[in-house]
């Protein structure tokens, strides 16, 4: 009896192990899925949950409704990989002996990393929006905020979901604006990177959202301290910006468990080949999702174009047949703009998001880098789409690989 | 009272069964469906594709705006006018688009054109002018059009209708050219999923990227933006550009700081003021960014 060990139950490992469940033959193969607690978490809705548009118990399912029979859920949680003995050890201290073995372990934010952050003030002015317990925490000051300076930042590159940012001061701007306080609150992005939008494409699309909706960039901002009690953020090269409401996106990191495994880098980010998906350094170890470090975006969409490239894979490498399945980066991702409408991006590796329609040419429905009320629907109807159909490891009638059809060029 | 139980635990039972074989009906459909979805969704795109490159969408959008034009510019009642005779308008458009008078038209465009060339004519060139067959029956047929014209210009003027039934029998013109057969787009051929044959964008040369960079190179670009270039910045520099080189994909400062060594404050005294950028730029590299 061979043995398929997939750590981590979140959205790329449920999808992977309702994938596999149907294609490894139940008399040849043990699947067990391992992760630490029983919730599975819709975490797009994170981001509108401070602006009411969720509440908590809309974004939670247990984790076990979605796992397959055929497939042993485990949520006592792992504490450590040895890649070379080919075990993993449990937390309850039990070790599991794998002969593939697929990392689905994610990204977290580590907040007590940047000097402050946690400290004074933390969860009262400063908060971050990238937990259950944050995001709520979040919107409960946003319920009687009297307004005042509300500075967005992000700490450093990767986080999950980069889009969430700009999507949160939009949704800001707009929540601020229904409220008729707008003009009490003056909005600031602060990001490491050289501008809201790095892409030439996109930042000469909707470089005037930001204007139009006074929401002030500071760029290169590489966030080196917080004080909390002064309410000031610092960078490294020693500019200041105060705040009265500090929405954080902290540091993120891999899971800690893979910190002494030897498969991850200095952020604890997955080795992984951009292409084939699997592990550089060993080759029965693949890996998927946000805990790689592919230079492409964390999101869903990446999980799920991955899983499809990464299934044949699997299945060839079990037959010592060379990996032919390749993943492109590619990435599919709504845009909340406020007001009731979204943007949509499409991209890839070697392709920025360009303007166009998706997936129909010339049809959509969806608008791809522009302004429209369909986006918004699509990206609130997707929740259905992610725990009927995602999760489930449905296939979509949307290629994994970016599809050029419908762009403009 | 046991054999109420019971019968209502066999309803209840049966309940169970026709909603479990509902729900195992759904499963099927959505099993069932999703190849078709894809296939349908395939050749979606590649028939909306070919529309996009053939321009019918930019059309679609330019017949809109002229009927957009059209409603803002006329009134109701021109546009009612304009459809009540629009039986006499295309036939006067059919007229004048015939091809025998196209050609007259053509040619005197023609003559027009080489009006420049042409001598003054005085009195004596009109007399030998007239003996031309051609110019006879020129003014033969002006002579005819001018006639037409007064005749209308009466009849407008004594408030006549100026609509004109149109003409009814035959007519001494050739017949309308027939519309050319339908094209039909040919239908996608693929059996199940066809692939959108979109060849892969040829792999465009990374902009920022310096194919001939060298270590000296590095040093240029440096004095130019103002840093002096020292050992300990040809050490994060060359780590930078492998690490591109390696992964395709620029380190930002946390990276760099982590695989190079060199700390984050110092980093920032080495490259004042956006080390992300300045780095990238000395090392040859595109500079780092997010997806959007």
């Amino acid at each position: 009896m061979k043995q398929l060990v997939i750590l981590g139950a979140g959205t790329a490992g449920t999808m992977m192990a309702n994938k596999l469940v149907k294609v490894l033959s139940p008399r040849e193969w043990r699947i067990t899925l391992v992760d630490r607690d029983t919730d599975h978490i819709y975490q797009p809705g994170l981001l509108l949950l401070p602006f009411g548009t969720y509440r908590k118990a809309d974004l939670v399912q247990p984790r076990k409704r979605f796992v397959p029979s055929g497939v042993e859920l485990n949520l006592g949680g792992f504490s450590h990989v040895d890649p070379e003995a080919q075990t993993v050890r449990l937390e309850d201290g039990s070790t599991l002996k794998y002969d593939l073995l697929l990392l689905a372990t994610g990204t977290r934010i580590v907040p007590e990393e940047t000097e402050g952050l946690t400290g004074a003030g933390w969860q009262k002015t400063a908060f971050d929006f990238y937990t259950l317990d944050g995001s709520a925490a979040l919107a409960k000051k946003l319920e009687d905020w009297p307004g005042g300076r509300l500075v967005l930042n992000i700490a450093e590159m990767p986080i999950k979901c980069p889009v969430a940012p700009l999507e949160f001061v939009f949704l800001a701007d707009a929540f601020f604006t229904k409220r008729g306080m707008r003009d009490k609150v003056e909005i600031v992005f602060a990001t490491p990177l050289d501008g809201a939008f790095t892409k030439p494409r996109a930042a000469a699309k909707l470089g005037h959202l930001l204007v139009e909706r006074k929401i002030n960039v500071v760029a290169e901002f590489g966030l080196d301290t917080v004080d909390g009690e002064r309410k000031v953020i610092r960078s490294y090269d020693g500019r200041e910006e105060n705040y009265d409401l500090l929405v954080t996106v902290p540091l993120h990191r891999g899971s800690a468990a893979l910190d002494d495994s030897n498969l991850v880098d200095d952020s604890g980010f997955i080795e992984t080949d951009r292409n084939t998906l699997q592990s550089r350094k060993y080759p029965n170890i693949f890996a998927l999702g946000d805990a790689t470090d592919l230079p492409t975006s964390k999101a869903g969409s990446v999980a799920h174009f991955q899983s499809e490239v990464l299934l044949p894979n699997i299945l060839s490498f079990l037959d010592d047949k060379p990996l032919a399945a390749s993943f492109d980066g590619h990435a599919n991702c709504f845009v909340e703009t406020g007001y009731g409408k979204g943007l949509l991006l499409d991209f890839s590796y070697d392709v920025e998001p360009l303007p166009g329609r998706f997936p129909l040419p010339g049809i959509g429905p969806f608008t791809l880098l522009e302004e429209s009320y369909v986006n918004h629907w699509g990206k609130l109807g997707f929740k259905w789409v992610y725990w009927n159909l995602l999760l489930r490891g449905k296939e979509l009638p949307i290629d994994h690989n970016l599809v050029l059809a419908g762009k403009w060029r | 009272m046991e054999t109420t139980m019971t019968n209502k635990l066999d309803l209840v039972l049966e309940q169970l069964a026709r909603i479990e074989a509902r729900q195992e009906a759904v499963e099927e459909f959505i099993e069932e469906m999703t190849p078709v979805a894809t296939a349908m969704m395939g050749a979606g795109i590649t028939t909306f594709a070919d529309f996009e490159q053939r321009g019918y969408f930019e059309f679609a959008k330019e017949i809109l705006r002229a009927v957009d034009i059209v409603i803002t510019t006329y009134s109701i009642d021109e546009v009612r006018f304009f459809t009540d005779n629009a039986v006499l308008i295309l036939d006067t458009v059919r007229n004048i688009t015939q091809p025998d008078v196209l050609n007259l038209i053509d040619e005197a465009a023609d003559a027009v054109h080489d009006a420049g060339d042409a001598k003054p004519v005085g009195a004596w060139g009109m007399f030998q002018a007239t003996k031309d067959d051609d110019v006879r029956k020129g003014m033969s047929v002006a002579l005819e059009i001018v006639r037409q014209v007064g005749r209308a210009a009466s009849k407008m003027q004594s408030g006549e209708s100026p609509i004109r039934k149109p003409r009814t029998g035959p007519s001494h013109r050739p017949a309308a050219p027939q519309p050319a057969a339908p094209v039909t787009p040919t239908a996608p051929t693929a059996q199940g999923a066809p692939t959108v044959t979109q060849a892969t964008p040829a792999k465009a040369p990374d902009p920022g990227f310096l194919n001939d960079w060298t270590v000296e190179k590095a040093a240029e670009i440096a004095a130019s933006i103002g840093i002096e270039f020292t050992p300990e910045h040809k050490t994060v520099i060359e780590w930078a550009r492998a690490d591109y080189i390696e992964r395709k994909s620029s380190p930002n400062v946390r990276r760099i700081t982590k695989g190079s060594g060199c700390d984050t404050r110092t980093l920032y005294q080495l490259f004042p003021g956006g080390p992300g950028k300045k780095v990238a730029r000395i090392a040859g590299i595109p500079k780092p960014g997010g997806c959007i």
